[in-house]
């Protein structure tokens, strides 16, 4: 068993494993940095440091990209290892409990993030592993040219 | 108390940046320049603004004495901040923005982006016999 926080990107629904989530707060004030990606596209001041702002929906392809200095009406603070990340969404909901037998393969989406699908509210909800996500995305910024 | 640090605010439309005052030899109107301008946010990749605000010249210095004319479109404010306001960016992005310093945090909780112009164009990109700012003696 494992708790989960349901959020909507648009109309697509994930779910991120508590246990990640640092903070869910307002409405968020970031500014762009010229020489981000879409999926990470600038910073945010958060207790008292500097945190990278995450687009899900650019990760996602789901709605419209983030535009700065005004971001979604809720944020995520989600922490994984070192790092914490801004994500600014449409909509929280209550956190759930779900059991790992409950969390079906995932088939609405086949990214590596993507580990599996599962009902919320009559919605099927991605389950996304942010840990991957990063990862991923790390790789491509390491071995980009400068 | 940790002492102030001052910086000068560049409110360009496009994004606000900032820049440490200690680097800044001197400030003047752009039609006083004649030498080449580096755009710091066109050259990072930042569309080019228009001619319709308030365009001055900074002329920066880098650690090792090379100066740069830069510049400033958009109202220029010099103010001093608590050095807990200056954040550096976190590792995620920062290596991919090695020009980008720190954003600043203001009390509004408006940001600018702490730039280093002399990482924007190191001076060994500078044609040799031609530089962006002559030396005045």
């Amino acid at each position: 068993m494992r708790s989960y926080v349901p959020i909507t990107i648009h109309t697509t629904w994930v779910a991120v494993d508590m246990a990640t989530v640092r903070e869910i707060g307002g409405p968020l004030t970031w500014i762009a940095l010229p020489t981000a990606s879409a999926a990470l596209p600038g910073v945010a001041a958060w207790r008292g440091r500097a945190v990278a702002v995450a687009d899900l929906a650019a990760l996602l392809g789901a709605g419209e990209r983030l535009a700065s200095p005004n971001a979604r009406v809720r944020t995520l603070y989600l922490q994984h290892g070192n790092s914490t990340l801004a994500v600014p969404v449409d909509a929280v909901r209550e956190p759930l409990t779900i059991a790992d037998e409950d969390i079906r393969a995932p088939r609405i989406r086949t990214e590596a993030f993507c580990v599996g699908e599962v009902d919320v509210e009559g919605h099927t909800t991605v389950v996304v592993d942010l840990g991957v996500l990063l990862d991923s995305y790390r790789a491509v910024v390491t071995s980009a040219p400068h | 108390m940790a002492a102030r640090v001052a910086l000068v605010h560049v409110d360009d439309p496009r994004v606000r940046w900032s820049v440490s005052a200690a680097q800044v030899v001197r400030i003047l109107p752009a039609g006083d320049w004649r030498a080449p301008l580096i755009d710091v946010l066109a050259a990072l990749g930042v569309a080019p603004g228009d001619d319709r605000h308030t365009r001055r010249v900074i002329i920066v210095r880098g650690g090792d004495g090379h100066e740069l004319a830069v510049l400033a479109a958009g109202a220029i404010d010099i103010a001093e901040v608590d050095p807990a306001d200056v954040l550096p960016l976190p590792d995620s992005v920062a290596r991919a923005s090695p020009q980008i310093t720190a954003i600043v945090a203001f009390a509004d909780h408006s940001l600018s982006l702490l730039l280093q112009p002399t990482a924007v164009l190191p001076p060994d990109d500078t044609v040799p016999g031609e530089e962006l700012c002559p030396r005045r003696s």
